[in-house]
Parts: C-alpha cells; structure tokens; sequence
C-alpha cells in the first residue's frame, strides 16, 4: 500500500506541483531537491514509492536508482522526466515505471491507486 | 677588325653604341646620359649608331668597319631580343588573361622585335585537317595593325600530309613553301614562302605561327621557335590556372556547405538542448495554472489561467516537433500492410470527415505490403491528411492512392483544398516555414525526415484543384 512518496528532482517548481496534487490526493509526500542528499533523505523518510527524475546535476537518476535499490529493493521508483528519449533505455533500468511529466499529473495518481488496489485484492486473498 | 685594335683616340671619346634594326634597338652599349655626337652607318637591316665625345668625324670605312665588329659581335652570338619588349607579353601571361590577349601580344612582340613585318596565328582544325588563320598582326607605318576578319579566311589544307604536316608533327621551324596547300587569301596575305613554327598543348598540336618569311634573318628562326614555345606553355599554363580556378571554386563551394553543415548541425544541438531546458518550466508553469485553477472563482481570472494553459500547450507542442526534428530516427522497421495502415486512419478521422462533409477514398489493393516503421508512416500520413482536412474546410474529397511497382511503393494523396501557393511549395520542408496560425512549421519537415530515413522521397505540388502529396518508399 502507497502511502508515503519521495519526489527527487532538482527542478524545485515541478517537484512543488507534484508535491501538491500528491498531498491533496491523500498521500504524504517529501521532495528533495539535491540529488545528493537524496539517498539519506530516502533512509530517513522511508516512502513506499519515488518519483525520481533523470537529467539532474551532480548526479543522474539511473545512478540514483542502483544506490536507492541497494538500500531498499523493495521500494517500487517510477521515473518522473520530460525527456521522453529516455523510455527507449527504461527496460533495463529496474525502474517500475516510466512516466513523463505533464502539467495535468493525473496519471501518477491513477498508477498509485492500480497498485493499491491490487494489493489490497492480494491482501484479501 | 678587333674592337682592341681601335685607334686609341676613337676608343677614349667612343660614349655608346646602338644597334637598331628595322627602326627597333636591338643592342646599346654605353652610357646615353653621356653629351655626345652622333654618327651612323648603314649595314643591310641595321642601323649602327655610334655616340662620340669630342671626337672629330670618323672616316666613313673605319665608321663602317667599326659596325661591322659590333654586328659581328651580335651575330656571333646570335642577337637577342630587347627583354622589355618582352616584358608586357610576360606580363598578360603571369597576370592570366585570356588566351587571345597573350597571342596579340606574342605577335607584337615578334614585330616589334623586327623579325617579320607580317605573322599570323593559326589554330588546327582536327576534323577538316587545316590550319585556319586566327589573327594577323601586321606593322603598318610606325604602328601594329591586327586583322581577325580577312585572316580567318586563310587557311593551309595538311590532308596529304606534306611538308607542312610532317614539320608540325616533328616539332622543326622552318621556311616552307606553301605551294598549292593554301588557298588564295593566305596567298594575298604571305605569298607562297612563310615559316611555320608550331604551337602545341598537353594533346599535341593546338596551331601555329606563321611568320612572313621576306626579310627574315636565319637567326630570327630560332626566336620565331623560342616565342611559339612559350605560347604553347602559356596555353597549358591557363589551361592548369583555369581547372586551378575551378577547383578552388569548388574546394571553396564544399567548404562553405560544410560550414552551413556544421552550423546546421550546431544549431540542432543547440535547439535540442534549449528545447530540453524548456521542458521542465512548462511542466511547472501549465501545472500551477490547472491548479490554481482551484483556488480561483472570478471568471476573468479563470479565462486568463485557460488563456495560460492554452499557450502553454502551445510551446510544449514547438518544443516536442523541435526535439522530434532535431533527434535521430531510430526505424523499427517491420511488414506494415498499407491497406490496413490506411483504413486505420481513415478511422482515425473518421469523425473529423463526417463532420466537415469531406469524403475519403482509398485506391489500394488488398495485401500491399513494405517494410516501414508503422508509427512513424502513420505520423506522417496523419500529418497529411490533417493538412488536407484543413485546407478543404468544408465539402471536398481526399484520395489516397496506392501504385505498387517492382522496387518501389507510392502513395498519392490528393485533396480538394484548392492547392499550395507557389511560396508553400517552395518551402513546404523547410523547418519553421508554416502558412497556419498555430502551426510550427515542423509538420512536413518531419514527415520528409521521417520518408528520408525510409530511404524514400516526398514531393508536392498541384493538382486539379488541390493539393498532391506523392510519397515513394
């Protein structure tokens, strides 16, 4: 079940909007907007899901992902990017998701409730 | 008589000596800003002109004598031209004028230097095996006169290759007797006996000079052979300097679209990147506006957030055509059956023709198949089809045709919509050239780069009463 989502992008007005529409949608969510501090952040907060952005300074979020995965592999990272050249190399990332960023961030909301729902399906089981 | 032998007193006051023959210097000795008197004698073509400084008359035999030693002094060593007369014909070579100024100035100079009062230059006909008159230089009073009109009438036949033909062919200079070889102008102009010194280029024989041979001296020959040898390296050397001229055109061609190139490619890169960095204030900007959206309930307020959003859409969409255009295709090519590919979008727009009465139809066989990224066929033929819809309006026709040949497929598609303006046809693929008001000017640049990397080509142009848009792949 998703309750608590960490959002990483350096693009501190994106990471603000999806903080909102996240927030208003029930969720508790964090933003960091330094890459580098980011697997700390993830340590501490403990979220049940990323978003996490690719193109950032200092460092990408495919290095981010491998350091993530090594602390916590069971915590699903969707990738969150306006670069959508960046989908032809998504398979092989172990990323979960691919989702491009958008001004209406709807289909965020949408693939979290999938999920809680079939877990909760898998739960009731 | 040795000059040594002199009578001393002579020799003291003698100041210079010039030697002219035919009214032009052709040897001068001495120092002529000397104060002297002169004396001159007479010896068959030449004058000897001696400058004496307080010196009374020598007798006329020692005069004689003496200019006798002095011509006998150029004879031996057989005389050369004055190198300023020369200077001028150097000059038009090393400068690389056209060929037919340097052969004037050959001529003058062969006048000037009192070799021949009358030369021509001819030039080979290969087909009819003649030697046909260019250009006559002739020295009328103190003057050189060119004749380019009666001298081309002239003319010397080599077809039973004579005497003139072997000498051309052995590269000799020689007096020859023209004999019935030439008809009457050349006759009127050099009478029967001229001398024939051939010109020759990389080929081999390209014409030659013909010297009237009245009052050519034996050693005038050997000139006669040193100037047509320098007219036949003057030929090749602005043959090379013009295929030199050329090259550097072309170097200086490619270099520049190279450099459009490179800067093309530059500007893409540059773009690319500025569309990226574009990318996420979009995101945030359009994504506040639906937000506040929320918090706002004054219904002007509201218009300007939609007005926000509407643009915002706007750059997202140039932003995404500018990052389509400038990336790579990456083609996932596979069988793509063109009828199913086309009835697919006439569904697709299938609304959108209803709508504005427009009627579609489809010329394609059933089983017609190529190898293509489907995606990336249907992006354009949507593109095409959109720009059809558009320019119809309303009540119209599209047709899509199919002709399958052996190597090749075209699809035509052609509409009612009045047809591209002149402008449009021009520039139809030119990235930014668009004639809509929202339009990018990306659409049909798109589409051609996406034919391209099919290896096929796209076309426009009129039709009836509408436009035609032919793709061969």
């Amino acid at each position: 079940m998703i309750k608590r989502v960490l959002i990483i992008d350096d693009e501190a007005n994106v990471s603000k909007l999806y903080e909102d529409y996240l927030t208003e949608n029930g969720f508790v969510v964090e933003s960091i907007n330094n890459p580098m501090g980011a697997v700390d952040k993830f340590t501490v907060f403990q979220p049940d899901l990323v978003l996490l952005d690719i193109n950032m300074p200092d460092k990408d979020g495919f290095t981010l992902l491998r350091e993530i995965k090594k602390v916590n592999p069971s915590v699903p990272i969707y990738f969150l990017t306006a670069h959508d050249e960046h989908k032809r190399n998504f398979n092989s990332l172990y990323a979960e998701e691919f989702i491009l960023k958008s001004r209406d961030p709807k289909v965020i909301i949408k693939l979290i409730k999938n999920i809680n729902e079939n877990s909760e399906t898998a739960a009731s089981c | 008589m040795e000059i040594s032998t002199l009578d001393k007193g002579i020799k003291n006051s003698l100041e210079f000596v010039t030697v002219r023959r035919r009214g032009y210097t052709v040897l001068f000795i001495g120092d002529t800003g000397r104060e002297a008197t002169l004396y001159s004698c007479n010896i068959g073509n030449f004058e000897v002109i001696f400058g004496f400084n307080d010196c009374e008359k020598p007798n006329n035999d020692i005069l004689n004598m003496l200019a006798k030693s002095f011509l006998s002094l150029i004879l031996n060593k057989e005389y050369s031209i004055d190198m300023e007369r020369m200077l001028p014909f150097f000059d038009r070579i090393m400068k690389l004028e056209p060929l037919d100024n340097i052969i004037y100035s050959l001529l003058k100079v062969i006048i000037d230097s009192g070799i021949s009062r009358k030369v021509g230059f001819f030039v080979l006909n290969d087909q009819l095996l003649k030697l046909r008159g260019i250009v006559l230089a002739e020295k009328k009073g103190d003057d050189v006169v060119y004749d380019n009109l009666a001298i081309k009438k002239c003319y010397i036949d080599l077809k039973n290759k004579g005497r003139v033909a072997d000498l051309l062919f052995f590269e000799k200079t020689e007096i020859v007797n023209t004999g019935d070889i030439v008809n009457e102008n050349f006759k009127k102009f050099f009478g029967d006996q001229v001398i024939i010194s051939g010109v020759y280029n990389k080929k081999g024989i390209f014409g030659a000079i013909i010297v009237d041979s009245d009052s050519v001296e034996g050693y005038d020959i050997s000139h006669i052979i040193a100037f047509s040898k320098i007219l036949s390296l003057s030929i090749d050397h602005s043959r090379l300097n013009k295929q030199l001229s050329f090259a550097m055109e072309d170097i200086a061609y490619f270099k520049e679209s190279i450099d459009v190139t490179s800067n093309f490619t530059q500007m893409g890169k540059i773009t690319a990147s500025l569309a990226h960095e574009i990318k996420n204030p979009l995101v945030s900007i359009g994504g506040f506006a639906r937000r506040l959206e929320k918090y706002v309930t004054d219904e002007k307020g509201l218009s300007y957030l939609q007005i926000i959003q509407t643009e915002t859409a706007r750059l997202e969409k140039i932003v995404s055509d500018i990052l389509a255009y400038s990336k790579l295709f990456v083609l996932n090519k596979d069988k793509v059956d063109l009828y199913d590919l086309l009835s697919n979008i006439k569904e697709f727009f299938s609304e959108k023709l209803d709508e504005n009465r427009i009627v579609m139809d489809i010329f394609c066989e059933k089983g017609i198949s190529i190898l293509a990224d489907e995606k990336k066929l249907k992006q354009v033929l949507i593109n095409i089809v959109n720009n059809s819809i558009q320019a119809i309006e309303r009540d119209g026709n599209i047709c899509i045709e199919v002709n399958n040949e052996k190597d090749r497929c075209e699809i035509l598609i052609k509409d009612t919509g009045g047809g591209f303006p002149f402008d449009v046809i021009q520039n139809a693929f030119q990235p930014f050239y668009t004639t809509k008001e929202n339009g990018t000017g990306l659409g049909l640049s798109i589409c051609q780069k996406i034919v391209a990397a099919h290896g096929g080509h796209m076309f426009i142009d009129n039709y009836d009463n509408g436009a035609l848009v032919k793709i061969s792949i």
